[in-house]
């Protein structure tokens, strides 16, 4: 048997993983990253903290940013992108693109698309005046403040009182967007929790329609969250901001579960819990390996059921959050599933098909 | 712009105010006639921390408002307005003017302790609607309510008549304070009674308890104490 090769595209968690998991069975790994270092968007955006457990995300990335760099069975093309893929028996010729347009063509037999996601951008929701109103932020952006412990306002001092909107892009027909993100509202209480550990006399206010700490996180996020660091939770959707006096932001919302007046307060700060997209980087992706989509704009696997990590297309895999929201957790734990799946693939040509079975209706 | 005569006589009887300022933005003329101020300039912090550093007030951070104590309350069967959840939801944002105006309601709660029993999250909700109801009092917030005024006439009349109330003692000063009034006829059906059994001695003559004046020391020194949980 020749040395089997594998693509893998994106060096995030999903991607790390899986080029970690096929090098331990044995398999060579080409890693293709658009960005100049290894980590992806948890490194690009320089998260701070990781829910539920609050340890730092390079605790969890680093060791395994480790472990693929130092690793001389994987080949990395950092700042490159996958320009094509062409089928060739059961593998595929990939041709791929570097920053100054030099293409190099690699033979592998299997690809795992691993290119993540995107933020959603706040700047479509007008209303909200992100980009416009002075001290209005997204999640995006304050993990980055955190995690350069330079959380202030546009005054200089740390903020006295913020609000946290949550399911901004998420959950919002007007932006296309119909699901739930999944990770926002963990984001959103870890990050009132970090504000209040470092500013204790800070109020906090999280404006929901729903939490959604699903599973263990319930007690370990939302319930801390109150008990231990008092922040305030309030029901409803703040429908605009204004620029208040001295660079305050002033919200308008409702307060749903306390009918008897509308709500005009004034805040520090605001910070937009902006939800997940495919983004641009995994259209290009989906694209150039000619995938799917499904009808939310993810990557369509091929049963998302029975065959998750499966594309539409024989001998591409998918991991992490191409193909829908996903906790950094999860994204490496599919990375795992998807290298199993290629290299089952590779070394045994094994491709399940998804059969209709006939259920009888009840 | 002043309200033109041809418009008056359409807004009559509508309060007409001096200033209406909606959103930060001053209204004038016909539009302040018809529109409420709506300004909530945020909420105050302080009124969760200080319940919450109360020896009943300790759980309300639990309360995650589910609605299981307001469900099964025994006083929202007699009043709309009563809503533990509600109460503790305002207590910790901090809405002082909401929880003003549900002063009538807010000392209604008849400790039957279901909503306590039943609470997933453990709060003593019971203790907790008393701390937002003393926050409230010890703050102004609402006026005295009669369950409060009866409370200290109960304890009053227990101070003065040496550790022990007795019915006409306690009438008596209840009927002082005006919470209860009698007519003539009603005295005179009393009268009979109250004179055969010998009660009215109580009220010339108190009977007190054993070392009442040492108790009485300790019963002050006692209520002095503002209890802080640990």
């Amino acid at each position: 048997m020749a040395q089997e090769k594998v693509l893998v595209i994106g060096a995030g968690p999903a991607g790390l993983s899986a080029a970690r998991e096929l090098t331990n069975l044995g398999v060579d790994v080409i890693l293709v990253e658009r960005e100049s270092y290894l980590g992806g968007t948890p490194k690009k955006l320089k998260y701070s903290l990781l829910f539920p457990e609050l340890r730092p995300a390079s605790e969890v990335l680093d060791p395994l940013i480790k472990s693929v760099e130092e690793n001389s069975n994987v080949k990395i093309y950092k700042e490159s992108i996958v320009e094509g893929a062409k089928s060739e028996g059961n593998g595929f010729i990939v041709s791929i693109k570097d920053k100054n347009g030099k293409v190099t063509t690699e033979k592998v037999g299997a690809i795992i698309a691993a290119s993540g996601f995107e933020h959603f951008d706040s700047r479509r929701k007008y209303e909200y005046g992100y980009g416009i109103i002075p001290n209005i932020y997204q999640i995006s952006d304050v993990e980055r403040m955190l995690s350069e412990n330079k959380l202030v306002t546009t005054k200089g001092t740390p903020p006295k009182r913020v609000a946290i909107l949550l399911c901004v892009g998420s959950r919002d027909a007007t932006v296309g967007n119909t699901y739930c993100s999944r990770v926002c509202c963990a984001v959103s209480i870890k990050q009132a929790m970090e504000i209040k550990q470092r500013i204790p006399d800070a109020v906090v206010h999280i404006y929901y329609m729903d939490i959604r700490t699903y599973g263990l996180m319930e007690d370990k996020l939302y319930w801390k969250s109150q008990l231990e660091y008092r922040v305030g939770y309030i029901r409803g959707r703040i429908s605009e901001f204004m620029r208040g006096p001295d660079d305050t932001v002033v919200i308008k919302g409702e307060d749903t579960m306390n009918l008897n007046r509308a709500l005009v307060v004034p805040y520090d700060m605001v910070i937009l819990a902006n939800g997940m997209e495919l983004g641009l980087g995994s259209k290009q992706v989906a694209k150039a390996l000619g995938l799917e989509f499904e009808e939310h704009g993810f990557v369509k696997p091929l049963d998302p059921d029975r065959f998750p990590v499966l594309s539409t297309r024989k001998g591409v895999f998918l991991a992490g959050a191409i193909t829908g929201p996903k906790t950094i957790s999860d994204s490496i734990t599919e990375g795992t599933a998807a290298a199993i799946k290629a290299y089952e693939y590779v070394t045994k040509g094994v491709w399940e098909e998804p059969v209709k079975v006939q259920v009888s209706s009840h | 712009m002043p309200i033109p005569e041809s418009e008056k006589p359409i807004i009559k009887g509508v309060i007409q105010k001096e200033k209406v300022i909606v959103d930060g933005v001053e209204v004038d003329g016909t539009w302040n006639a018809f529109l409420i101020e709506r300004t909530q300039t945020g909420y105050d912090p302080s009124v969760w921390d200080e319940i919450a550093n109360t020896l009943e007030g300790v759980t309300i951070s639990a309360c995650w408002q589910c609605g299981t104590c307001t469900s099964g309350c025994t006083m929202r069967e007699y009043d709309d307005n009563f809503s533990p959840r509600r109460f503790i939801d305002l207590a910790r944002k901090g809405d002082k003017q909401a929880l003003a105006e549900l002063q009538d309601s807010l000392w209604r709660c008849v400790s039957c302790q279901k909503c306590t029993h039943r609470c997933p999250k453990g709060v003593l909700v019971e203790e907790v609607v008393h701390a937002i109801h003393n926050y409230a009092l010890k703050h102004g917030l609402v006026k005295k309510d009669p369950g409060t005024i009866f409370d200290e006439l109960f304890l009053e009349t227990v101070m003065k008549n040496g550790g022990r109330i007795t019915e006409l003692s306690l009438a008596s000063a209840a009927a002082k304070a005006g919470m209860v009034t009698f007519s003539l006829r009603d005295l005179l059906t009393m009268a009979g009674p109250i004179l055969k059994s010998g009660i009215y001695k109580d009220l010339l003559k108190p009977a007190k308890i054993k070392n009442w004046d040492k108790i009485k020391q300790v019963l002050e020194e006692a209520m002095k104490e503002e209890v802080v949980p640990e």
